[in-house]
């Protein structure tokens, strides 16, 4: 991995110009993102806050080529693509020595739930794409409402704070563990180690076959925390074990923790800065707190057993 | 009702268009509208308050409008749903003098009430050529109030905070100074925190000034936004930025580097999100261009050499 005085010679194929919020993690994932690819790659796009924020028509900050689809079939679509790149390769229309390379970009909303069909599709028909989901934890371009991949007890516009419920009801889905039972390149990254986000993009591309990056995205206007606290946020979420940094590779066996805290934070240190668990540090909700750190327990406990498993 | 030539002029008609910053501030901005046009209804006036759809959704920072229209007659221009021509205009938050085209489209005799502490002077000095503009207001209004981040009652949510109970309130107790447009009383009887819209009355620093009477143009509307655009088509790489969405005027405070204090690690350039950090020989530079003024750059740096100052230090 070439370090930042080595990147930062590097051109960045997404430019300055887009209307994401100040703030806004999705942009960094991309940037690191494209920085990881050896070449310009193909980028595939459901509708999510990044698209309709990046390629406003009739311009665009994105210097490669492009493809918006809809919510529910961008993995299908990023198949089509791939394989329209095999085909002319075949038929000599394209340089078969050369390496196209596809990314598909998504939030959760459009992962997690409603482009989740086209994503198992193309997991399973191991199409060489690598999926990456900006997981920022809810739908948060149309007004932040509750997804899958909303944490327990969180608000959103869709799980209210008052006297019949205390936020989300359901603990999130966890996405990675899925996409790994399909024997996909699996990880799970954050944004605040870059170095180990580019290492995993670099690694999915050269991947024969299917790769899900699943990347946590703190969100300053759904999470509620100040709009610099970006990185910051990502740090502690891994620094608590609530969004671990992980990889399975060899068709889902072998599950490898990529960073271990020396002093496992607790819980608390993620949620308290964000307003979306306000409602955890009032009278009598401490009971939300030990819910939610009993099942960041349970997760990476399940984890680490896997991990000991797969090096045993 | 007769107006000369033009059959579609309502005179008794006032618009109001409120500016402010995405997300951190869009609540109070549509405090403003709601609560002058509420207090107007009470006087029997006809009434209008929306948020501008074009702005939406709105992104931490973006410049947002909301407007309220208040009439003696009924409105007859109520499917039309910008301010193409406001009489009141007014800044929930400073730096939007920089940078932001807010007096396009004012009425002659036109009244611009701005949240700041600075002086009229200072502020006179961003806006240029004032054109129509007669009357500016300048009240600190944040010192008597918090702005009310909250996504409640946006976007459909049910609004559980209230109407005014942030710097809503002592904005329009300024508007009302200046303008009269509605009385104190019917105001105090709507927002959520009187005192300090009373304070805000008291405060509010009303300068005349003399009107240039310029010519009557509209503000940008999406109608005349929609004719630029083309039909359909694909859209090319942009060749350095995209110059379709500057986004300097999203920014309230401006990055500046202590050279001395840098050590050229890049880790600003690596988490910066919207690519405005450029490694030189002398360590990192900013794209002001586009910078939105987020902070990330500050907070990442190991060895603390950016600081965040207000926008409106600088001239430039």
């Amino acid at each position: 991995m070439a370090s930042l005085r080595e990147l930062s010679q590097k051109e960045v194929l997404f430019t300055g110009g887009h209307r994401l919020c100040a703030g806004c993690p999705a942009p960094i994932v991309v940037k690191q993102a494209l920085l990881a690819a050896p070449r310009a790659p193909i980028i595939v796009q459901p509708t999510c806050c990044l698209e309709i924020s990046s390629a406003v028509f009739p311009y665009t900050a994105w210097k490669t080529p492009y493809y918006h689809n809809a919510f529910e079939n961008a993995a299908a679509v990023a198949s089509g693509i791939e394989a329209a790149v095999k085909a002319l390769k075949k038929r000599g229309k394209l340089d078969a020595g050369k390496d196209y390379y596809i990314i598909c970009i998504g939030g959760d909303g459009g992962t997690y739930d409603i482009g989740f069909q086209a994503l198992s599709g193309m997991l399973e028909r191991g199409h060489r794409v690598l999926y990456i989901c900006y997981d920022n934890g809810a739908y948060m371009n149309t007004g932040i409402q509750r997804s899958g991949a909303t944490p327990y007890g969180a608000w959103t516009t869709t799980s209210h704070v008052g006297e019949a419920q205390k936020g989300k009801q359901q603990h999130r889905k966890d996405l990675a563990w899925i996409a790994a039972a399909h024997g996909a390149y699996v990880a799970n990254a954050s944004l605040h180690n870059w170095r180990d986000f580019m290492r995993k993009v670099e690694k999915a591309l050269n991947y024969e076959g299917s790769s899900f990056i699943n990347i946590q995205a703190p969100c300053p206007r759904g999470w509620r925390f100040p709009e610099n606290m970006t990185v910051e946020i990502a740090r502690l979420g891994t620094e608590t074990c609530f969004y671990p940094l992980f990889e399975v590779e060899d068709r889902g066996q072998k599950w490898v923790i990529n960073y271990t805290p020396k002093n496992k934070l607790p819980i608390t240190e993620y949620l308290k800065p964000q307003g979306r668990f306000a409602h955890f540090f009032q009278k009598d909700n401490e009971y939300l707190i030990e819910e939610f750190q009993a099942e960041v327990d349970r997760r990476w406990e399940h984890l680490q057993r896997l991990a000991k498993m797969s090096a045993e | 009702m007769s107006t000369g030539s033009n059959l579609f002029a309502e005179p008794g008609l006032q618009q109001i268009t409120v500016w402010a910053r995405g997300v951190v501030m869009n609540k109070d901005a549509r405090d403003i509208v709601v609560a002058l046009a509420e207090a107007a209804a009470r006087e029997g006036k006809y009434v209008q308050a929306w948020e501008n759809y074009v702005d939406l959704p709105d992104r931490v920072y973006v410049p947002v409008r909301a407007y309220a229209r208040i009439s003696t007659d009924p409105i007859e221009s109520k499917y039309i749903y910008e301010n193409e021509t406001p009489d009141i205009i007014i800044l929930v938050e400073e730096t939007l003098v920089k940078g932001v085209p807010v007096l396009r489209g004012l009425r002659k005799g036109g009244v611009l009430v701005v949240n700041t502490r600075r002086s009229p002077e200072e502020i006179l000095s961003f806006l240029g050529d004032t054109g129509n503009l007669e009357t500016l207001v300048t009240v600190d209004a944040s010192s008597l109030s918090t702005a009310v981040t909250t996504l409640s009652g946006a976007e459909g949510a049910t609004d559980a905070t209230g109407i005014g109970a942030g710097i809503a309130a002592p904005l329009a107790g300024a508007v009302v100074k200046a303008t009269g447009i509605v009385s104190l009383e019917n105001l105090a009887a709507v927002v959520k925190n009187p005192e300090a819209m009373r304070r805000g009355y008291e405060l509010a620093r009303v300068t005349r000034l003399e009107t240039k009477g310029a010519a009557q143009e509209v503000a940008v509307s999406a109608g005349e936004l929609l004719k630029q655009l083309p039909f359909a088509g694909t859209v090319p790489s942009p060749v350095s930025e995209n110059e379709g969405m500057v986004t300097g005027n999203w920014r309230m405070q401006r990055p500046v580097l202590d050279q001395e204090a840098c050590t050229s690690c890049d880790t600003c350039w690596i988490y910066c999100p919207d690519s405005c950090i450029t490694r030189t020989d002398e360590g990192p530079t900013f794209n002001l261009k586009y910078c939105k003024g987020c902070g990330i750059c500050e907070e990442v740096c190991p060895s603390g050499a950016i600081s965040l100052v207000p926008e409106l230090n600088f001239k430039d």
